[in-house]
């Protein structure tokens, strides 16, 4: 066990190694580079000189990306090229929003998707089972802006029950009970959005594994011996069929981050993807950059939980 | 064997085992006809319209007929905040995302198949190198990489393609280097090789067609998920731009309360019109896959 972890930790290396990489170049790749926001026509010659200069970007690029590496190794990520305040700073003033969100999506995905990929496995080819594929598919194919914005027409303008965009005020006070509830009712319509895509894939995966895992042999065992068929589906089959569905956990963590960006916008969410949108606008540089190599190392980070949680479940994979 | 599948595909691909298993599948064949339906408006986009999509309308006293409803226009779906047609401009936008899905996921399956058959074939180092290399691009979440790259490129249509093209091959390349794995040991690989074929020979005569019906259903798949990447980018304002029709810009353009509650015509198409591509799209890849797939026959 601890060997297959430190294999697994030692093969992360290269990789992290090459998330800074590409980030970096990606970097380069922006149009006037760093000073693009303190030149104007007016700058002499040598005052563009001397803030090379002092930015370090007159030496070789591979100096330049050795001394960035090891800024990052300090937790500097730069500055923003707007604002000026630090990178970190603010993507780290965002996070709680953006993970109150992400891990509410993810949570119900798995609540709602699991149950649903049962009922379909174990009702294979009747109406239910047809109708769940639909709606799945429905599901993976609708843009999360178009839902989101049918969501906040219906249930924040029709019917009034939701808040239409926002996370709440801060000026709102009562019981702790109180302000939970109202923290609520401005999230359930984005974390509604956020899961749909993700409810869908779960279902699939679980139903897919289901239905495999129920023609096995030790499930016409345990059914032959004649335990009742809940016993079967519920203690036997669920379990084995879960194992797979834990590789979505490390799939479906990109997929979220990456979805932020949108659901944020649509419902206002002062998230990181609306830190992002802003700095879209903004052509800010630095701060798109310090988002996609903090959520790209996430996202390293969640595959590697999954696959130890996996190699946990399914000795089988330790190799 | 190669040959001979070619072979019957030619005579009457409406007589292919595959094709009977598709043509059951309902969905499948609901998804081809829309889609087909989608293209046909794409292609025929002028002749299907009676307004440009790009001139505001007036009415007979010369005043522009802005956010007007079905009704008061006249039009078949309404005018949008500066009275143009909005029915013009969904029919027009069909052109950019068929066009976007189309050329992004021929340059990513390009991009994966070369590099998936490199990994695959060649082994050592190359492996080590094209699979590594995989493994950090999968990291970003595809969604950041293409919002970055398109926020500097200078935005238009093309730059989109190629954005969305670049950044997702990586899943095409791990399936085709594990197909490549898979079909380098069988016996008719093993007897071109022993005949002194050359590697490239071998690549794109035996093993590449042998693996493209696969390929090909990922692919169409990849298609209604670039459709979707674009459709989002032109949300967020970084694809498609003004004065350029698309389904997402329509919807950014529409993004804001009063229209959201008021004026329902100007977004709700483009929305069911992104939404049916992408689901007959992903209705005809499931289709072709359970199809190719015989372990699957009920």
């Amino acid at each position: 066990m601890g060997k297959y972890i430190r294999k697994r930790l030692l093969q992360t290396i290269p990789i992290v190694f090459g998330i800074t990489i590409l980030t970096y170049f990606i970097m380069k790749l922006a149009p006037g580079g760093p000073l693009a926001n303190m030149i104007n026509p007016r700058t002499s010659v040598e005052a563009i000189n001397k803030a090379k200069e002092a930015l370090g970007l007159d030496k070789p690029i591979l100096v330049q990306y050795w001394n960035w590496l090891k800024e990052l190794f300090h937790l500097n990520f730069g500055y923003s090229t707007f604002s000026g305040q630090p990178v970190l700073e603010m993507i780290l003033e965002r996070l709680p929003a953006t993970l109150l969100l992400t891990c509410t999506a993810f949570v119900i995905s798995f609540v709602i998707g699991i149950p649903l990929g049962v009922y379909s496995a174990t009702h294979k080819y009747s109406a239910g089972d047809y109708g769940l594929t639909i709606f799945s598919f429905i599901g993976i194919s609708i843009p999360s802006f178009f839902f989101g914005m049918g969501l906040i027409y219906i249930f924040a303008i029709k019917l009034k029950w939701f808040p239409t965009s926002g996370f709440g005020s801060a000026s709102f006070h009562g019981t702790p009970w109180q302000e939970f509830c109202n923290k609520l009712r401005y999230l359930v319509m984005p974390a509604a959005a956020m899961s749909l895509a993700n409810i869908a894939t779960v279902m699939r995966f679980t139903r897919s594994s289901m239905v495999e895992t129920l023609s096995q042999d030790y499930i016409r065992t345990a059914r032959a011996k004649g335990l009742a068929e809940k016993a079967v589906i519920y203690k036997h089959a669920l379990k084995n069929s879960l194992i797979p569905v834990i590789t979505i956990f490390g799939l479906s963590i990109p997929n979220l981050f990456g979805g932020a960006y949108i659901t944020e916008k649509v419902f206002g969410w002062p998230g990181m993807g609306q830190l992002g949108v802003d700095a879209i606008g903004n052509r800010d540089y630095a701060v798109l950059m310090g988002l996609t190599l903090f959520t790209a190392v996430l996202v390293l980070i969640g595959n590697l939980v999954s696959d130890i949680l996996y190699s946990f479940v399914d000795p089988r994979i330790r190799y | 064997m190669a040959t001979e599948i070619q072979v019957k595909a030619k005579r009457n691909i409406f007589k292919s085992d595959g094709w009977k298993r598709f043509s059951k599948n309902k969905l499948a064949l609901i998804g081809l006809i829309i889609i087909t339906l989608l293209i046909l408006m794409a292609v025929f986009a002028p002749l299907i319209v009676k307004h440009s999509p790009y001139i505001s309308l007036e009415d007979a006293d010369g005043i522009v007929m802005k956010n007007l409803s079905p009704k008061a226009s006249g039009t078949l779906l309404g005018t949008d905040s500066l009275g143009r047609d909005i029915f013009s401009r969904v029919v027009y936008a069909a052109r950019v995302s068929m066009s976007v899905g189309v050329v992004a996921v021929g340059i990513s399956t390009t991009i994966g198949i070369i590099l998936g058959a490199i990994a695959g074939y060649f082994g050592k180092w190359a492996d080590t190198i094209i699979m590594r290399a995989v493994d950090v691009v999968y990291c970003f979440p595809v969604m950041f990489l293409v919002i970055i790259i398109s926020t500097m490129l200078k935005p238009s249509i093309y730059n989109i393609m190629l954005v969305i093209g670049l950044c997702n091959w990586t899943g095409t390349a791990r399936f085709v280097r594990g197909e490549i794995l898979r079909v380098r040991e069988l016996e008719y690989v093993q007897a071109s090789v022993s005949l002194g074929a050359k590697d490239g020979r071998i690549i794109w005569s035996h093993i590449i067609p042998n693996v493209m019906a696969p390929i090909i259903v990922e692919a169409t798949l990849q298609m209604a998920h670039a459709i979707l990447t674009e459709a989002s980018l032109s949300y967020l304002g970084v694809g498609v731009q003004m004065p350029m029709a698309s389904w997402g810009n329509m919807l950014m353009d529409a993004n804001n309360l009063s229209t959201l509650t008021l004026r329902p015509w100007q977004w709700v198409p483009p929305g069911i019109c992104i939404l049916l591509a992408v689901l007959s799209i992903n209705f005809i890849g499931d289709g072709m896959r359970d199809a190719l797939d015989a372990r699957q026959k009920k």
